[in-house]
């Protein structure tokens, strides 16, 4: 394909802008191009029709003022001599595009402003007013505005995956890009996996769901087309407009871009009437490091250097007003949230173990804080999960056949869990993990989903 | 009597056969003048040779190709009152040109259609620039002095306003194709 700058010369020969000693030049360098003969006498055709279009809406706009003014009262273009002073007052809405200030450099968006933003690490810089070139921006948590050299601004909403591709196209793997478009980046556009976005002079959001691909396209003002990636199906948004690309649809224009936007799909929710959920009665962990303490998050943590400092939480549940026979499903939910301490980098991917404790269990309560868990029970694994290096928050589960055949076989009333990181850190200091306890302010207690059979 | 219905009929087919070629002859002359006045006054020209020297043309051969080879002559010729033709395309050139222009003849109608509405999607602003370009044939450097503008603002604007277009205008084309 021609390159742009071949392209931007091209038109320039065209509309006769260039000096003698250009055009002289441009001329020899097409002699035996194809591509550039090819592209030119596509353009001239276009060129041509232009000159033609605009001089006869120029004579229907001359014979038929009263009548547009009277019917449509919109601001119409104005006979031709005048067209050049009234411009004059159009300045404003014309946005100066950063385009000469580009430097030679292969940087062509500046990172102007972050907002709580969290990066994952990646090969390109992230600081405030970085100049950045080709390359994958990964936003973990927060907002992230950036401006392409072209004029676009693109803010990236996390979590959010967007690919720098060059000052007029992206793409955005995953996540939602709320974009403001002057008339210097007309024709910009925003790939997703399944549709292509291409603006028209607008401001419009896009969200991309990772899972699915899902394109979802809002227009809050302008025209932009989405386009179908899997063939030249073109569905055209209005302001107010939105449309949404699955799998092999490509959807319809709908109203209602008054309406917030989905941003992130649906997670189902797997718990219908029948289950049950149950909060801890009692939690604490165990492992004491003097001002390391929470009220409201229960540490987890293997550690190098001592058993004293690592961490083990212990969960209490009450099945007094369960009906043990019949539990079909269970899973235990716990939400992480950050402590605060330690190094994440110094910690890679953690798993992290539950066990029940089987037999009897001794009397035990939320004071163990500062001391041992009283005893050694006989415990059962009962599943585990991975939590990614450098994550601290989420929802995770163990769903597991062991932990039902616990519940149903437990003889009292009150059930343990325990909650260790099996993943020792790689050197001293590193994250302390944490979910949140019965005590935290307003994140779910650890919880028991419990699934009956129907009586 | 037969000699003005003969006349008749060469008429309805000259004008038949110029408003199909005309398109491709115009944008031939809009490559190589770029002054819109100059090159309206060439088709004219060249329309006033098609019409006398009809009775020359070989109906076996392309009617487009017969007519942008005279419209060659004229660039030529015009380039050379003003004293400038080392500034025209070399003939080679011309030809290759003119060659690409008449592969793509068909469904220049469809073409133009496309356009009409491909310029309606256009933002206001983006029709005004093509106003002042188009209908005044106003210069980079004129746009940008009326806009408080660059002129290098104003050609990449412009550029980008084309390239658009131009999609545009594929998409409406393939919107006609049989599925």
């Amino acid at each position: 394909m021609l390159s742009d700058d071949r392209q931007q010369e091209l038109d320039r020969l065209l509309d006769g802008d260039l000096s003698d000693d250009e055009r002289v030049q441009v001329l020899a360098r097409m002699e035996g191009d194809a591509e550039a003969i090819d592209w030119l006498a596509d353009r001239a055709l276009m060129h041509a029709h232009l000159r033609r279009s605009m001089s006869r809406r120029a004579i229907e706009a001359e014979v038929m003022p009263n009548v547009s003014e009277v019917l449509v009262p919109l601001p119409r273009r104005q006979p031709s001599r005048k067209v050049l002073t009234l411009a004059a007052g159009l300045v404003a809405l014309l946005t100066l595009p950063l385009w000469f200030q580009r430097s030679n450099d292969a940087t062509f968006v500046t990172l102007e402003q972050s907002r709580s933003a969290l990066w994952q690490s990646g090969e390109l810089p992230t600081a405030d007013g970085s100049r950045l070139g080709e390359g994958t921006l990964r936003l973990v948590e927060g907002l992230a505005t950036l401006r392409f050299d072209s004029g676009a601004e693109v803010i990236l909403e996390a979590p959010a995956t967007l690919i720098l591709k060059d000052q007029m196209n992206c793409e955005l793997a995953n996540g939602t890009a709320v974009s403001d478009i002057p008339e210097s980046a007309l024709g910009f556009r925003i790939k997703t996996p399944s549709a292509d976005v291409v603006d028209y002079g607008t401001r419009f959001a896009v969200s991309v769901y990772e899972d699915t691909g899902e394109t979802h396209t809002q227009v809050m003002e302008g025209l932009v087309q989405v386009e179908y990636a899997d063939s030249d199906q073109v569905v055209e948004l209005k302001t107010g407009q939105k449309n949404t690309v699955v799998g092999e649809s490509l959807g319809l224009a709908t109203e209602g871009a008054d309406q917030e936007p989905r941003t992130l799909p649906v997670t189902p929710f797997n718990y219908g009437p029948d289950w049950t959920f149950l909060p801890t009665v009692k939690d604490a962990y165990t492992g004491h490091v003097p001002s390391h303490e929470s009220q409201i998050l229960l540490y987890l943590k293997n550690s190098v250097t001592s058993q004293k400092t690592g961490r083990t939480s212990y969960l209490g549940f009450d099945l007094t007003k369960i009906d043990l026979d019949r539990i079909e499903e269970a899973e235990l939910l716990l939400h992480f949230a950050p402590t605060g301490w330690g190094l994440a980098s110094h910690v890679p991917d953690a798993e992290f173990s539950v066990y029940g404790f089987v037999g009897a269990v001794p009397e035990w309560d939320e004071s163990i804080l500062h001391s041992q868990f009283p005893g050694e029970p006989d415990i059962i694994h009962l599943g585990s999960f991975t939590v990614p290096q450098g994550v601290q928050k989420g929802r995770f589960q163990v769903r597991s056949d062991a932990l039902v055949d616990l519940l149903r076989e437990h003889s009292g009333s009150e059930i343990t869990l325990k909650v260790v990181r099996e993943t020792r850190e790689t050197e001293s200091g590193g994250l302390v993990h944490g979910f949140a306890s019965r005590r935290h302010p307003f994140l779910p207690a650890p919880t028991l989903a419990i699934r009956h059979t129907n009586p | 009597m037969m000699n003005d219905r003969s006349e008749a009929e060469t008429r309805e087919r000259l004008t038949r056969l110029w408003l199909e070629a005309e398109p491709a002859v115009r944008a031939f002359v809009f490559a190589s003048i770029s002054s819109f006045s100059d090159a309206e006054d060439v088709v004219q020209k060249v329309a006033l040779t098609v019409a006398r020297r009809f009775h020359e043309y070989d109906a076996e051969r392309s009617f487009e190709a017969w007519v942008i080879w005279l419209a060659k002559s004229r660039v030529i010729d015009h380039y050379r009152v003003a004293g400038r033709e080392k500034l025209v395309f070399s003939e080679p050139l011309l030809d290759q040109i003119a060659h690409s222009l008449v592969t793509r003849q068909p469904y220049q109608s469809d073409r133009a259609a496309a356009l009409e509405q491909c310029i309606e999607k256009l933002p206001d602003k983006s029709r005004r620039l093509l106003e002042l370009r188009y209908e005044d044939g106003a210069s980079a450097e004129e746009m940008a002095a009326s806009l408080k503008s660059s002129a290098g603002s104003v050609r990449v604007l412009l550029h980008r306003i084309r390239n658009l277009l131009a999609d545009c205008i594929q998409k409406e084309m393939r919107k006609g194709e049989p599925c």
